[in-house]
């Protein structure tokens, strides 16, 4: 498995999260809400096409609705390959974290 | 009615977005810009989506960016493996463009060296020359000797002058310093002010002192080593002509090659001046010496200073038809004509236009080979234009694999310059250095010549193949064969139009040459030797003869006043009985002592030759040539009078015409007379038996008789041929010019024999099936070939034809153009080109048809 960067991480895992329903401004939604930050479509965008063109996710074109101006949507799929790089991910990072929880929580009790 | 976002920024978005997600991204946006509209207002809204435009231009930029790059990574691997698929077709490019390239490297390198020349004085924007027009009967002359009063008059009258210097060479002059002695030219006679102008910088010495004493030198590096070996030459003396004691004031840093002016000593005007007032013989303004150079202030004026000088000099030689007075900028002195440049920006520009040509040849090669290989490419491109790529693309991809090629055959070129740049210093005459390869503008010139070579080779290729249609390729049927064949053929012959045309070239000049060499002069050069009789050791000339006459190796001696093979010195001055109106025509004139005839096998056909018998021939006998008789009358003959430098005489013989002119003119007409007092050349013929011993004898009759100078001796026949050194060289360069051309043709024609019968494969196998024999085939295929080449010779032939008519009118004798010339290179390039196509014909003739049929 290649290795995510941040933001691709988190791309990712909105996709995994919104399950039928990810697209574009439905994945920048998602961040958004739980990141707390603005992002961007561009910055969404970037993350997506990278991860779609290194095989994480698959593509299927959906409707044409007159609040997107007449042009289709895109929505996004967890692929195998996807999948199994979230359960690699999953496993590295439980076993880099461990520990560093009671690390931060120490000096604010002392 | 639901709003839209802004239409110039939508437009703009449009261009930025990566094609691939365009339309997604755009109703993404959209659908951003819709919620935003619901949540506030249009202006919000409208702003929100500029924003978008600045905020993300740069992101979606970099990423198509990293597309691109992917892409480039795709066209290069392609590149590569194509090159490496048909690795003999890459090989004959390159090879081909490398050998087209290094040429054309070569020559400009020439002209930039040409172009820089004189550039490295500090003032060489300031420094010009004075020089004049002379009309004489008609022909004008261009001539860089001026007065020798000019340079200090101007300097002193003139404010716009800021200084001027003289120059002149001071012949060939003995120069002794202790045991050390020798014959030395390269000596000139400069002003004070010279190492101030112009910057040849001194090692030792001071600039400004150096030569303002009249007994001062200052002497080259080359010089310091070869008469002080082991001492500082500061201060010591030289010996002039045994004669002058002059000291050493400065020694010189060697000049850059690419300088016009070229010396080994310097010493001061001044001490040429005082010898003159000593002869009672001072300057005046009618007699034209020395060149004169000006150093002005300001470059812009010298219309106004041309005016000034012109005006001048008709004042101060009180001459109203005073020449017409000019002066060339130091930076031009190359190409002047003034200075003897005029032909070289001639041969430098046709010398260059035919590099050129030999890159065009292996360009053409280089277009021929990739669109004959196209029928390979199509698929791929058929496929490129299905998943997406446009014309650009597919163009730029095409143009992209040319320079790939042409800059990996830039890289071949420069090793090859690199070897190749001491044979082409020999050839030239050059004195290139190897670090011009890297100096200035040169590494441009490279990118140039590759930049050239890729985009030239590569348009046509590039834009032939971009224009397939993918459903005609996919589907296999490429269409317009028969265009495309008739395009290469063309370039073809063009190839060859140029290859035969230089062909052609470099037989006649070859033959004129030898023609030249060969050429009856009218007196027998073999085993003649002459010796110069140079400053005082004419006065020896008796004594030596006579002691060389005692030796039966020697088989005669003469002295003259010319070398036989030119007599330049002549006058129009003559009188005879019955002439009509005052001659008109230049009648050369030489001086030489008896026995002339004899020792130069000179045919007499009527008269006598001087003779002791008859020692009062000797003051009043001309000898003189057929032409001068023609001038004369042709009733004229022995015994007629002839007036002519103030004496009165008659005709004593009449010689057969002989050449004592380069073979460019025709002969003039010659009058010889009689003088055995310090000769300027002592004229020997030597046995043909045993050379050396002959030399030997006279080396050391010289030394026991005039120990003061030097031997030095030199054989005529040698120096005819040193005599035709600039035609030889022309000759020589033809030969490597012709030779490159067909090579680099013959390789392209062996890159498209093989991919013909390639092509060929499976129709070759069914007709040798169906009984066709061997020859057969390979006459079918040679064919194609032939004709083209056949084409070349038709139209090749009035063009060289027409060329070296031209050429030939430089000489007054000259080869005719005989068909055989013609018919030669005719056959000549049609064995080449069979040579070079036969092997893959052959092969692929004598190929089991079993094994080309089975490839289906």
């Amino acid at each position: 498995m290649k290795y995510l960067t941040r933001q691709e991480e988190l791309v990712l895992l909105s996709v995994f999260r919104l399950k039928d329903n990810a697209y574009l401004i439905s994945i920048q939604d998602h961040l958004n809400h739980f990141t707390g930050k603005d992002w961007s479509i561009s910055s969404v965008y970037i993350p997506l096409s990278r991860l779609q063109k290194n095989g994480y996710l698959k593509t299927t074109i959906g409707e044409v609705t007159e609040k997107r101006g007449g042009k289709a949507i895109k929505y996004y799929q967890m692929t195998k390959i996807g999948l199994k790089a979230l359960a690699e991910l999953e496993a590295i990072n439980e076993t880099m974290w461990s520990g560093v929880k009671g690390l931060v929580e120490k000096p604010e009790s002392s | 009615m639901p709003k839209k976002p802004p239409q110039i920024a939508a437009s703009i978005l449009r261009w930025i977005l990566p094609p691939k997600d365009r339309e997604y991204l755009l109703g993404d946006y959209e659908e951003s810009f819709q919620r935003k509209l619901e949540e506030k207002n249009a202006l919000s809204a409208s702003l929100w989506y500029w924003g978008q435009l600045i905020h993300t231009a740069p992101e979606y930029l970099l990423e198509s960016f990293y597309w691109r790059i992917v892409m480039f990574k795709n066209y290069f691997i392609i590149a590569l493996r194509n090159f490496y698929k048909n690795r003999s077709y890459s090989v004959l490019n390159i090879l081909g463009l490398a050998i087209g390239m290094a040429c054309c490297c070569l020559f400009a390198l020439w002209v930039f060296d040409e172009l820089h020349y004189d550039r490295f004085h500090e003032k060489s924007d300031r420094i010009c020359g004075a020089v004049f027009d002379m009309e004489v009967e008609g022909n004008t002359w261009t001539i860089s000797s001026t007065p020798a009063l000019l340079g200090p008059a101007l300097e002193q009258e003139l404010p716009e002058v800021v200084a001027t210097t003289r120059y002149q060479s001071y012949g060939q002059v003995l120069l002794t310093h202790g045991e050390t002695s020798s014959f030395e030219s390269g000596i000139y006679l400069v002003d004070s002010s010279f190492l101030k102008m112009f910057s040849f910088p001194l090692i030792s010495g001071n600039e400004n002192t150096a030569l303002s004493n009249p007994n001062s030198i200052v002497i080259s590096t080359d010089f310091a080593a070869r008469y002080f070996p082991d001492e500082n030459p500061l201060g010591k003396i030289l010996t002039l002509n045994n004669k002058h004691e002059l000291m050493v004031t400065g020694i010189l840093k060697n000049a850059p090659h690419n300088s016009s002016l070229t010396f080994q000593m310097l010493m001061p005007f001044k001490f040429y001046e005082g010898l003159r007032i000593q002869q009672g013989d001072p300057f005046g303004w009618r007699e034209n010496r020395p060149m004169t150079f000006i150093e002005i202030q300001d470059p812009d004026l010298t219309e106004a200073l041309n005016l000034k000088i012109r005006n001048f000099v008709r004042e101060k030689a009180n001459d109203d038809t005073a020449h017409q007075f000019s002066t060339v900028p130091l930076e031009e002195f190359r190409f002047s004509p003034y200075y003897g440049g005029s032909g070289r920006a001639t041969y430098l520009s046709i010398f260059s236009l035919i590099a050129l040509f030999i890159l065009l040849i292996a360009c053409i090669n280089f277009m021929n080979l990739s669109t004959a290989r196209s029928a390979n490419r199509a698929k791929e491109i058929g496929m490129r234009k299905v998943i997406g790529a446009n014309r650009i693309n597919i163009i730029l991809q095409f143009f992209g694999e040319s320079l790939l090629l042409s800059f990996t055959a830039m890289n071949a070129a420069i090793i090859l310059v690199v070897i190749f740049l001491p044979t082409f210093n020999q050839i030239f005459g050059k004195d290139l250095p190897l670090s011009i390869l890297g100096s200035g503008f040169v590494p441009l010139v490279y990118i140039g010549i590759a930049l050239l070579a890729g985009l030239g080779g590569g348009s046509y290729p590039a834009l032939y193949l971009s224009a397939f249609k993918p459903v005609m390729t996919l589907k296999g049927n490429l269409k317009s064969r028969g265009k495309r064949g008739m395009m290469r053929k063309g370039l073809v012959t063009f190839q060859f139009v140029l290859s035969v045309s230089l062909i052609i070239s470099t037989v006649v000049i070859y033959r004129q040459l030898d023609y030249i060499k060969d050429f009856n002069l009218g007196f027998d050069k073999e085993h003649v030797v002459y010796i110069p009789l140079r400053a005082g050791s004419g006065e020896s000339y008796s004594v030596l003869k006579n002691k060389l006459l005692n030796d039966s190796r020697i088989l005669s001696v003469t002295g003259a006043a010319h070398l036989p093979s030119y007599i330049g010195t002549n006058d129009t001055r003559a009188k005879w009985d019955g002439q009509e109106k005052e001659n008109e025509i230049l009648i050369h004139i030489s001086w030489v002592d008896y026995d002339y005839i004899k020792t130069l096998k000179i045919e007499l056909l009527e008269g006598i030759d001087f003779s002791r018998a008859t020692p009062s021939a000797r003051t009043t006998g001309f000898l003189v040539n057929e032409e001068m008789i023609k001038l004369m009358g042709k009733d004229k003959g022995v015994g007629d009078r002839l007036e002519m430098s103030r004496v009165n005489g008659k005709i004593l013989g009449v010689m057969k015409n002989f050449h004592f002119l380069p073979l460019n003119y025709q002969i003039p007409p010659l009058v010889v007379k009689f003088n055995d007092q310090r000769p300027s050349y002592l004229i020997t013929r030597i046995s043909a038996h045993n050379i050396p011993a002959s030399i030997e004898f006279l080396k050391e009759t010289w030394e026991t008789t005039i120990p003061a100078y030097p031997f030095e001796y030199h054989f005529l026949d040698l120096d005819f041929d040193r005599m035709y050194r600039d035609e030889e060289r022309i000759s020589n360069i033809m030969k490597s010019f012709a030779f490159l051309a067909i090579f680099i043709a013959s390789l392209g024609l062996f890159g498209l024999a093989s991919f013909t019968a390639e092509q060929h494969t499976k129709d070759i196998g069914v007709r040798k099936i169906l009984g066709a024999s061997v020859p057969g085939i390979v006459v079918l295929l040679l064919n194609e070939f032939m004709k083209c080449i056949l084409l070349a010779n038709v139209i090749a032939l009035p063009i060289a034809y027409f060329i070296m008519v031209k050429w030939l009118q430089n000489f007054a004798y000259r080869v005719n153009l005989d068909p055989g010339i013609f018919v030669f290179s005719c056959l000549a390039s049609l064995t080449i080109a069979t040579f070079s196509v036969s092997y893959q014909t052959i092969k692929a003739a004598t190929a089991n048809p079993v094994d080309s049929l089975r490839y289906e």
